[in-house]
C-alpha cells in the first residue's frame, strides 16, 4: 500500500521530470571522466533549493545511480573509467570491445545494472521500514556509538592510510565545530568573522573540496588523446549464451553490492572490486579474466548499482551517511527541512515512499537511456577536458554564490578548493573529512545529551546493549585492522567513492 | 626521516595544540555539565596523539605512503596557481564589476589557460557561456547576480 502511495508521488509529472533529469545527468557524469557523481551532486545541489523536497532528492539520487550506469561506457570503449566504481570494468570490458564484442559488454552491463538496481530497491523497501521502527528505540548514546562506529569503519577501511584518515576525520570534526554552539549559543572559532557565526556552509565546502580541487588536479595532467575504439555496437541485446554466462554473476554481484553498500566506507567502488574478485575465484576459467570474460563485466557492474540501494538503508532509517555521496544527499534533505532517520517514515511518508518508488522508475529509464543513446554518449566522450573545466569552475562559483547570495562563500569555496588540492597531493582522502563534517553536529549533540542524561558518567555508552554492541564492533574493526594481513585490505588501496 | 610525512605530522600536532589551548581558554565544562568547548578539546587531543604517533613513524621512516608521489609539484603547478589567482581576483571584483563582465573576462582567461589557441575562439566561447549561464541562472532560476557599477 505504501509503495502505491509512493508511486503516486513519483509519477507526478514534475517528479517524473526530475527523475529523468537526474538519471540523464548522472549517465552523462558517469560517461565523462574528470567529474564524478560527488562533484556533480555538489554542483547541482543549489539548483534544487527552489523545488519540492521529494523532487530534489529524487533528482540528486538519480545522478548517483545514473552515474553507475554511465561509468561503464567509457570503461568499455576507451579503457578509462568514468568514475571510480567502473575501474574494474576496464579489465574485461575493454578487452571484449577489442574482440568486437563491445555491444555485448555494453548490453550486459546495462541489463545487469537494471536487475541489480531493481533488486536493491526491493530489498531496501523490505528492510527500511522495519529497521526504522527498531531505530525508534535509539537514544543519544546509541546514536553516538553508531556514528562513532561509522567513522571508525570508514577510517580503518583505508588500509595503510589509517593515520591520514584519522587526521582527516578529526579535521572534519573541527571544521564542524565552527559557529555558534547549539546548546549555549557561544561562538566557537569564528575569529570575529560574521559569516562564520552560522558555521561553515556545506555547499562551498563540498564545491571546493570535490569540484575545484578535482579540476585543479586534472589541469595539471597533460590532456591525453582519448582513443575511442572504432567498433560497431550491433548486438546490444545479450545472446542466450551471454545470459547463461552472466546471470550467476549478476545475482551474486547484486547481493554483494547491496550488503557492502550498507557499510560505511563501502559503497559502489569496493563492491565492484569484491564482486570481480569473487567471480574470478569461483570461475571454472579464471585465466579468462582480464581478457574478455563477460562475468568480469556483469558482476562488478551489478554490484556497483546494487550498492546504491544498500547505501541508502542507513541514510533513510538511521540518518547516517555511509559515504560522501550519501552525505550530500543527507545535507540536501536537511536543507529542505527533512530530517532523515526513523522519524522520516512517520513525518514525511510522501518523500520516503516517493523516493523508493522513483528508484524503480529511474532504473527503467536508465535501461532505456543507455542502450539506444549509446551513439550520443560516444560523441560526448569526444568533448575535450579543456572545454569542460572552465564550465565546471563556473558552475562551482554559481553554486557557492547561490546558497546565500554571498561573495564570501565563493572565497570560502576557493580556500577549500586549494586545501582539497593540497590534501590530495599529500595522499589524503577527503571522504573521512566530509563524513566527519556532516556527522559532527549530530555526534556532538548525541554525546552531550548522553552525558547530561548520565550526569557525566561514561558508563551510559556501555550499559545500554545496542550502544555496547556498536562500540564492540568498532573495537573489533580497529583490532582487525592491526593484524598484519589486513593492513593492506583485501584489495589494497581503493580509489575513493567520488 | 621521511621529511614529507614529518612535515604533515608536525602540522597536525601544531593544529591540535592550537585548538586544545584555544578550547582550554574557553568553557570546556565538565563531563557532568559539558561545555561548548569540550568536544573540540577532546578532538584536538586526538589530533595531537595522531600527529605524535605519525611523527614517530616519520622519524623511523616507516609508514611511507605509497599513494603520495615523491615529486609533488612541477611546472604545471603554474597553471594551477594561475587559475587560483584568477578566481581569487574574480571573487574580489565581482561585486564591483558585476557578474556579466567579470565572468566573461574570467572565462576568457580560463579558456586560454585550458589551451584555446585562437583568441577569437576563447572570446566567442566565453560570450556564449556567460550569456547562457546568465539566462539559465539569472532568468530561469531567478538568482540575483551582482550588477556592479556598470549596472550590467
Amino acid at each position: 500500500m505504501e509503495l502505491i502511495y509512493g508511486f503516486q508521488v513519483a509519477l507526478q509529472p514534475v517528479n517524473l521530470l526530475f527523475c529523468f533529469i537526474g538519471v540523464f545527468v548522472g549517465t552523462l557524469i558517469g560517461v565523462l571522466p574528470g567529474i564524478g557523481p560527488t562533484a556533480a551532486i555538489a554542483l547541482l545541489l543549489p539548483t534544487t533549493f527552489s523545488i519540492n523536497p521529494a523532487g530534489a532528492i529524487i533528482m540528486l539520487a538519480g545522478i548517483y545511480y545514473g552515474a553507475m550506469y554511465g561509468g561503464s561506457t567509457t570503461s568499455i570503449l576507451v579503457n578509462i573509467p568514468g568514475e571510480s566504481a567502473s575501474v574494474v570494468t576496464c579489465l574485461d570490458g575493454y578487452a571484449m570491445a577489442r574482440q568486437g564484442r563491445a555491444g555485448a559488454a555494453l548490453g550486459i552491463s546495462a541489463f545487469g545494472s537494471f536487475i541489480a538496481g531493481t533488486f536493491s530497491v526491493i530489498v531496501l523497501q523490505l528492510v527500511a521500514a522495519p529497521l526504522a521502527k527498531v531505530a525508534l528505540k535509539f537514544g543519544p548514546p546509541e546514536y553516538f556509538s553508531l556514528m562513532c562506529l561509522g567513522l571508525v569503519i570508514l577510517i580503518y577501511l583505508g588500509g595503510d592510510r589509517v593515520s591520514k584518515n584519522i587526521m582527516m576525520g578529526l579535521l572534519g570534526l573541527i571544521l564542524s565545530f565552527i559557529g555558534l554552539d547549539t546548546f549555549t549559543g557561544a561562538p566557537r572559532f569564528t575569529f570575529g568573522i560574521m559569516e562564520f557565526v552560522d558555521g561553515i556552509s556545506f555547499v562551498p565546502l563540498i564545491m571546493g573540496l570535490f569540484g575545484v580541487a578535482e579540476v585543479l588536479g586534472n589541469i595539471e595532467e597533460p590532456e591525453g588523446q582519448q582513443e575511442i575504439l572504432k567498433t560497431d555496437f550491433k548486438g546490444l541485446l545479450p545472446t542466450l549464451k551471454d545470459w547463461k554466462d552472466s546471470i550467476g554473476a549478476i545475482f551474486r554481484g547484486s547481493i554483494i553490492g547491496f550488503f557492502l553498500g550498507i557499510l560505511p566506507g563501502g559503497g559502489a567502488t569496493i563492491s565492484s572490486f569484491v564482486s570481480y574478485g569473487v567471480e574470478k575465484k569461483i570461475s571454472r576459467h579464471p585465466e579468462k579474466f582480464g581478457s574478455g570474460a563477460i562475468e568480469g563485466v556483469a558482476g562488478p557492474e551489478s554490484a556497483n548499482n546494487a550498492a546504491v540501494g544498500g547505501s541508502l538503508v542507513p541514510l533513510l532509517t538511521l540518518g547516517i551517511p555511509t559515504n560522501s555521496i550519501i552525505a550530500l544527499l543527507l545535507a540536501a534533505l536537511i536543507i529542505h527541512g527533512v530530517r532523515p532517520g526513523p522519524e522520516m517514515l512517520a513525518k514525511h511518508p510522501d518523500i520516503f515512499w516517493g523516493f523508493i518508488a522513483s528508484m524503480y522508475l529511474g532504473n527503467a529509464m536508465l535501461l532505456l537511456l543507455n542502450l539506444p543513446l549509446i551513439g550520443l554518449w560516444v560523441q560526448i566522450l569526444r568533448i575535450p577536458y579543456r572545454i569542460l573545466f572552465p564550465l565546471i569552475l563556473l558552475f562551482t562559483i554559481i553554486g557557492s554564490y547561490s546558497t546565500n547570495n554571498s561573495l564570501f562563500d565563493i572565497q570560502l569555496m576557493l580556500v577549500f578548493g586549494v586545501l582539497g588540492y593540497l590534501l590530495k597531493k599529500f595522499g589524503f582522502e577527503l571522504t573521512p573529512l566530509v563524513m566527519a563534517f556532516v556527522l559532527g553536529p549530530m555526534l556532538e549533540q548525541a554525546f552531550r545529551q548522553s552525558l547530561i542524561i548520565s550526569r557525566g558518567s561514561l558508563d551510559i555508552f556501555v550499559i545500554r546493549p545496542i550502544s555496547l554492541a556498536f562500540l564492540l564492533l568498532g573495537t573489533f574493526t580497529v583490532l582487525a585492522s592491526l593484524l598484519p594481513a589486513s593492513r593492506r585490505g583485501p584489495l589494497g588501496s581503493l580509489p575513493s567513492e567520488q | 626521516m621521511d621529511r614529507k610525512e614529518g612535515f604533515l605530522s608536525f602540522t597536525a600536532l601544531l593544529i591540535g595544540f592550537i585548538i586544545a589551548i584555544a578550547s582550554l581558554t574557553h568553557n570546556v565544562g565538565t563531563l557532568a555539565r559539558p561545555g561548548p568547548f569540550l568536544l573540540p578539546f577532546l578532538t584536538a587531543l586526538g589530533l595531537i596523539v595522531t600527529g605524535f604517533c605519525s611523527l614517530i613513524g616519520a622519524f623511523r621512516g616507516s609508514g611511507r605512503d605509497r599513494a603520495s608521489p615523491d615529486k609533488l609539484f612541477d611546472r604545471s603547478l603554474l597553471k594551477v596557481v594561475a587559475v587560483v589567482v584568477a578566481m581569487g581576483v574574480y571573487s574580489l571584483v565581482l561585486s564591483w564589476v558585476g557578474y556579466l563582465l567579470s565572468t566573461f573576462l574570467l572565462l576568457i582567461f580560463l579558456f586560454k589557460t585550458a589551451g584555446f589557441r585562437r583568441w577569437i575562439d576563447a572570446v566567442l566561447t566565453s560570450f556564449l557561456v556567460t550569456s547562457f549561464s546568465y539566462m539559465l541562472f539569472g532568468y530561469a532560476l531567478k538568482l540575483r547576480f551582482p550588477t556592479g557599477i556598470l549596472s550590467l
